[in-house]
């Protein structure tokens, strides 16, 4: 044998120039030094020992177990290398085989061992540019304008004039209280209201893509995911700095001495979705939400896709599979757990029934539960351990998982350490799931649960809860990470331990925690960059940069790139203060210019991106509700608190899979649209119709679209035709008198503006005609509904 | 940039920019009238979406092979590592009690359950080796209307209109009916817009009550005083538009008009006492087993006719995990005969060459049994299997008569052209003369397609 190795290192030692040549024309280009898919490096010795997130790619001396020849004969899971031109030839192959089972001598070169990353204006780092020189100053009311202006200037474009102060009016409430200005009030007095808080949380619930349910199959009811929906309300009322807003959210349960508000916050990671279907794989839905929270990570504060990479490399940004699976790593190591949080007054009643509970419980289900019990839990334990052993019995362990959370926690701690909660979780389940085994096993003949769940549901709705929130800690075994290979979960590749992107730092990460503060360190200019666009975004209609979800290469770039740094190092100066942001944006005459069209920029400057006046943005549903409800004298103006449920047309009961909607009573009837309680399968009609996300994924950028069932909502809707005529009656009852003085009222009301002799004369002539037909009030009523349709109306100008 | 990436960027500038940004009156209004990539052979589809999953060895994939392994777990060779919602892989086979005959020309086998397809057999593609790569029924129902096990993504109806708009000038270019008792598992998620524009979704008609969400007027207005007061709309709104010089606002009065017009022609749609007895009776109106298919068929039909561009029937459920033999006889009562006077009035009217009918669930069942009860066999069933089932296709664009793809013996894995849920996609998008890898759309900072990055349009199916 050894002569024969000997023999064949001698004749392979004359291979390893052509290996070498054959590896760099055929392989480097993909897996070399400028590219390396799939981790892979072929240009050195030990690179390619190493591997990529298969594993090594040669075994030095083995060609027949060496990852290498097997992909360019036969090819692995259908992937045959090179995956482009001709196959390699057998004399091709031979000679690689030849080179590895003579111990892959190489020949060695300089190689450059880093992967560069290219130069792109989003990564560079945040410098705070001077302030560019203008010829008009008189227009100057904040740094912004000076950016802005230099640029028209340049162009050799006016700026538009100022908005009227109505318009103006109208403008500033909409986008910093998403209300109509009744009664007004200054800049000052809308960034303290508590409705700032709600306005500014719509965007973010969009990011975060907030829910009030699974998202999946029975898309049951999440009861308690409000809770974070509230601490986004506070934090922005409160004016939380912005880093602080981006640790809480990512690792708020991570602090020292987290409080309950603070695991609130980590509900941001709650609102991926879940499914409860029976026989779902588990693994594949724990692989998509930690999927998920790795990539709405990196659209909400990196302004990446980082979810590109979950397959395969970045093919633009410099991110590559391995640094997605290492982020991955990170939110792997956290488990979902619901710690108790009551509102108040709730554990006084809650303990006070408790015994009370337990007597009914136990009347429910009978003492012999505490017979059952036992084996029922041993058999699910043994399944779990051993799949194949019982298989009837895996069903019911997997069902019990798919229901219960926090299942196998439950599962292995002792009976007597169980809190009173986690076995009437026991109990609940032991109930729905009463399995045909179990009593065989126990040798009863029938079913003695039979009926009882609806009895237990019962009970358990007429008893004090604790209400909980929906919050994230770390795993103490938390499950190994492995790369994925094609972004399949059953396809481990290498292992990896969490970190952070190669390209963009060296600094370490090991929990959520280091990863929230890497993001709003120093070091990283994204989300300082990516968060003050996406404010100008919302005061604009587009943002400096138009991607706001995209920084990435191959974005575009941004209008006014020395105003996003200004910004950008302003922002992070004054301590990551939003609303000082806010008030140096709308305190702008850039700002407050008029957003009437101008036919002498259609050609120049279509998409407005100079900023030579403001754009004309219809209000985002929710705020489209709000404003008829508000004019209207309707609008419940409460702040927080457990979603609504407004009515739902009946005929839309039939869509859902499995739906309870009981619609909400009273008062709650005429909360704000924030509140609305999203069933993320059967989105409220009203909302998705005006373009509301459908909260499946983090969505930046809303689409802004027009479409006849707008016009039928309007019209028809019965909450807009009761605002109608609420809205009628209060202007019969604020302005009595002749026609003039209601039609200026309500004029005053929707548009905050008197009306013009003609739409005074065209309104006038349809009441005549109309109340002639119907009699006086249907004529108020078609008015006043027909103010709620203007497209001004429903505009923020 | 070529023509036709200049027109889909415009498209996308129109569609994401509708509102305000010097988009066209009329541009954003439904995507307007667009052009195929290259001449299309259907103008418009209808999908029977048969949720839950039907079993094709019990309806279309006859197995004489599993008679003599009845109650016997499959040959290790053949199960690999395959997994399943409920069973274990060593369950038991379950050889179908169906008889299979050949009637046609072209002598494709059709289980006794479905007499009425049999019979039309001659008109369709059956496609028996489909294959999906999801095992559940939400991840599935969305990988074959989506393309995506990830919900978020927009449906095949959606990424039609957005790529052809729509020819109707009354009605939503893409429609959703429901039959069967219950809307599918993914609910709103086969006939969202996903990032497109809300424009393209999905609008549910209801069979009962108003067809459309707020169709009826509000009380209180007749359609006189409808007219009045949209009248009284634009006019106003035609005074803000000199004003603010905003072409967006013309687009908004635009789409009251077409709000107007659809009132009136929607419930006019519905409204099936101008069909012939006959055409009633072909359908199955007159039963009432076949009523809820048959009316939402024949509605596709006047659909079709009308301009709409997409219909997606849902009938569940399939899912049947007990109880098949009843279940599935039921369904198969309630579908077959509609589905085949679907074909035939079609082609009737002209309309199969332009118009493509697909058939078919997000996956199949396992030829294996799954028991809930031993000792009651009647309520046998069978679980979610995606590794080999049918589909059937016929119409515009698509060969009459023919079988395509083969299973292995025991109709558990595919033997012959495997035809991945992509490759269907991709073949229906070829059908309305578009080219599944071209019909993109930048979300996110990717340019995403209804295939995923996969699929490859089956020739062999093709007219």
């Amino acid at each position: 044998m050894m002569r024969c190795a000997a023999v064949v290192f001698v004749f392979t030692a004359a291979f390893a120039q052509d290996a070498q040549s054959i590896l760099a024309k055929r392989c480097q280009p993909c897996h070399g030094a400028m590219q390396q898919q799939s981790g892979l490096r072929l240009d050195g010795r030990a690179a390619a020992v190493q591997g990529g997130y298969r594993g090594a790619a040669i075994n030095p001396n083995n060609s027949r177990d060496s990852l290498l020849i097997r992909f360019v004969t036969q090819g692995v899971d259908g992937k045959k290398m090179p995956p482009a031109g001709p196959a390699l030839s057998s004399a091709e192959v031979t000679t690689l085989a030849a080179w590895i089972d003579g111990g892959a001598p190489w020949k060695d070169m300089a190689v450059n061992e880093s992967r560069a990353k290219r130069k792109h204006w989003a990564f560079e780092p945040l410098r705070r540019p001077a302030l560019p020189g203008v010829r008009n100053q008189a227009w100057v009311r904040t740094p912004v304008d000076r950016f802005v202006l230099a640029k028209l200037e340049a162009e050799g474009i006016a700026p538009s004039p100022e908005a009227d102060g109505q318009t103006l009016a109208r403008r500033l409430h909409f986008d910093l209280i998403g209300l109509p200005p009744e009664p007004p009030r200054d800049v000052d007095e809308l960034l303290r209201s508590p409705h700032f808080g709600e306005r500014w949380a719509l965007p973010w619930l969009d990011l975060a893509h907030y829910g009030d349910s699974d998202g999946h199959e029975q898309d049951h009811t999440r009861p308690f995911a409000w809770r974070y929906r509230d601490w986004v309300i506070r934090a922005l009322n409160a004016n939380m700095p912005f880093d602080r807003f981006t640790i809480e959210q990512l690792a708020g349960d991570l602090l020292p001495d987290a409080t309950l508000d603070q695991r609130a916050a980590a509900g941001f990671l709650r609102c991926t979705l879940t499914s409860r279907e029976g026989g779902i794989d588990l693994g594949l839905v724990r692989d998509e939400q930690v999927v998920d929270r790795v990539s709405t990570t990196g659209t909400v504060w990196l302004g990446l896709s980082l979810g590109c990479a979950r397959c395969h490399d970045h093919k633009f940004d410099p991110v590559s599979q391995k640094d997605f699976y290492r982020l991955y790593a990170i939110f792997n190591r956290s488990r979902e757990v619901n710690p108790d949080a009551p509102l108040d007054g709730e554990v006084e009643a809650h303990r006070a029934s408790l015994p009370q509970y337990e007597r009914r419980l136990l009347e429910l289900v009978g003492p012999r539960v505490d017979e059952w019990l036992p084996l029922f839990e041993k058999r699910m334990r043994e399944a779990r351990e051993d799949a194949s052993k019982h298989p009837v019995w895996r069903i019911v362990y997997e069902t019990y998982r798919v229901w219960i959370d926090d299942a196998d926690h439950i599962l292995s701690l002792p009976p007597r350490k169980r809190t009173s909660k986690q076995r009437h979780q026991l109990v609940r389940f032991l109930v729905k799931s009463r399995p045909p085994v179990l009593w065989d096993e126990l040798g009863i003949k029938d079913d003695p649960l039979r009926g009882v769940l609806a009895k237990l549901e019962q009970l358990d709705d007429s008893f004090p809860g604790i209400s909980e929130l929906p919050s994230m800690a770390e795993d103490p075994n938390p499950p190994r990470t492995h790369v994925l290979i094609r972004g399949d979960y059953k396809s481990p590749g290498i292992e990896v331990d969490p970190g952070l992107p190669a390209s963009f730092t060296t600094a370490r990460a090991s929990n959520r925690l280091d990863l929230a503060r890497w993001i709003v360190s120093s070091e990283n200019p994204l989300p300082a960059r990516v968060a003050v666009n996406r404010v100008w975004q919302e005061l604009f209609g587009h943002g400096l940069v138009a991607t706001s979800e995209d920084f990435g290469t191959r974005a575009e770039p941004p209008s006014h790139p020395e105003l996003l740094d200004w910004l950008a190092s302003e922002f992070v100066e004054s301590g990551w203060n939003t609303k000082r942001l806010v008030r140096t944006i709308v305190d702008s005459t850039t700002y407050r210019q008029s957003s009437r069209v101008r036919s002498d920029l259609a050609m120049r400057d279509p998409e407005n991106r100079l900023l030579a006046r403001q754009n004309r943005l219809r209000l985002r549903s929710e705020l489209l509700r709000d404003n008829a409800l508000a004019v209207s004298g309707l609008l419940n103006r409460a702040v927080g608190g457990p979603s609504i449920r407004p009515p739902l047309p009946a005929s839309m009961m039939q869509l859902a899979f499995r739906s309870r909607w009981k619609a909400s009573t009273g008062a709650d009837l005429y909360r704000r649209g924030l509140y609305i309680h999203l069933q993320r399968t059967m989105m409220f009609p009203q909302l998705t119709t005006f373009d509301t996300p459908d909260r499946l994924a983090s969505c930046s950028r809303r689409s802004q679209s027009t479409n006849p069932l707008q016009a039928l909502t309007l019209l028809n809707d019965p909450v807009f035709h009761e605002a109608a005529q609420a809205l009628a009656a209060r202007v019969d009852r604020e302005a009595p008198g002749g026609l003039d003085r209601r039609i200026d009222l309500a004029f005053r009301l929707c548009l905050n503006r008197t009306p013009t002799t003609a739409e005074r004369e065209r309104l006038t002539r349809y009441h005549r005609d109309r109340s002639r037909d119907a009699g006086d009030e249907q004529a108020n009523i078609g008015l006043a509904s027909a103010l709620l349709n203007l497209d001004e109306f429903i505009t923020r100008e | 940039m070529t023509r036709i990436q200049a027109a889909h960027s415009r498209r996308q500038f129109l569609a994401r920019w509708a509102g305000g940004f010097g988009a066209s009156a009329l541009g954003s209004l439904f995507a307007g009238q667009q052009k195929p990539h290259f001449p299309a052979k259907a103008k418009s589809v209808i999908f029977l979406f048969m949720e839950g999953g039907p079993s094709q060895v019990d309806l279309f994939d006859p197995k004489p092979a599993l008679v003599k392994w009845n109650d016997q777990p499959l040959p290790d060779s053949l199960r690999g590592n395959a997994r399943f919602a409920f069973i274990q892989p060593n369950a038991k086979v379950w050889a179908s009690e169906r008889t299979f005959r050949r009637q046609g020309a072209s002598g494709i086998e059709v289980s006794d359950w479905l007499p009425h397809l049999a019979a039309k057999s001659d008109l369709i593609t059956l496609v028996r080796s489909v294959v999906s790569d999801q095992v559940n029924h939400v991840p599935g129902q969305l990988m074959l209307q989506c393309g995506s096990p990830l919900a978020g993504r927009p449906s095949m109806g959606a990424w039609a209109l957005y790529g052809l708009g729509t020819e109707s000038q009354d009605l939503p270019g893409f429609v959703v009916l429901f039959s069967g008792g219950r809307a599918p598992q993914a609910s709103g998620g086969i006939y969202t817009n996903g990032f497109l524009p809300s424009a393209y979704q999905g609008t549910p008609f209801r069979s009962s009550g108003d067809p459309v969400l707020h169709l009826s007027n509000a009380p209180g207005f007749d359609r006189a005083a409808q007219r009045q007061r949209i009248d009284l709309i634009r006019d106003l709104n035609e005074q803000h538009r000199l004003r603010t010089g905003d072409a967006e606002i013309a687009s908004r009065v635009a789409s009251y008009e077409l709000a107007f017009r659809m009132q009136a022609e929607a419930p006019a749609l519905l409204d099936l006492s101008k069909e012939t007895a006959a055409t009633r009776a072909s359908y199955g109106l007159d039963s009432p087993d076949t009523r809820q298919f048959g009316s939402n068929c024949l509605l596709a039909r006047r659909m079709v006719e009308r301009g709409v561009r997409f219909i997606l029937l849902s009938h569940a459920s399939w899912d049947d995990h007990a109880d098949l033999e009843k279940n599935h006889a039921r369904n198969c009562l309630m579908t077959d005969q509609p589905a085949a006077a679907l074909l035939e009035d079609l082609r009737q009217r002209g309309l199969l060459d332009s118009t493509l009918v697909v058939w078919g669930g997000e996956f199949g069942r396992t030829p294996m049994v799954q028991h809930e009860n031993p000792t009651r066999p009647e309520t046998r069933g069978r679980d979610h299997h995606p590794y080999a089932f049918s589909m059937w296709l016929a119409g515009g664009g698509i060969a009459r008569g023919r079988v395509h793809g083969k299973t292995d013996d025991f109709g558990f894995g595919v033997a012959e052209d495997k035809v991945h849920v992509h490759d269907v996609q991709a073949t229906i998008l070829h059908c309305l003369g578009l080219d599944h890898e071209k019909l993109t759309f930048r979300f996110q900072g990717r340019d995403f397609r209804l295939t995923d990055v996969e699929g490859s349009v089956v020739k062999q199916i093709l007219a």
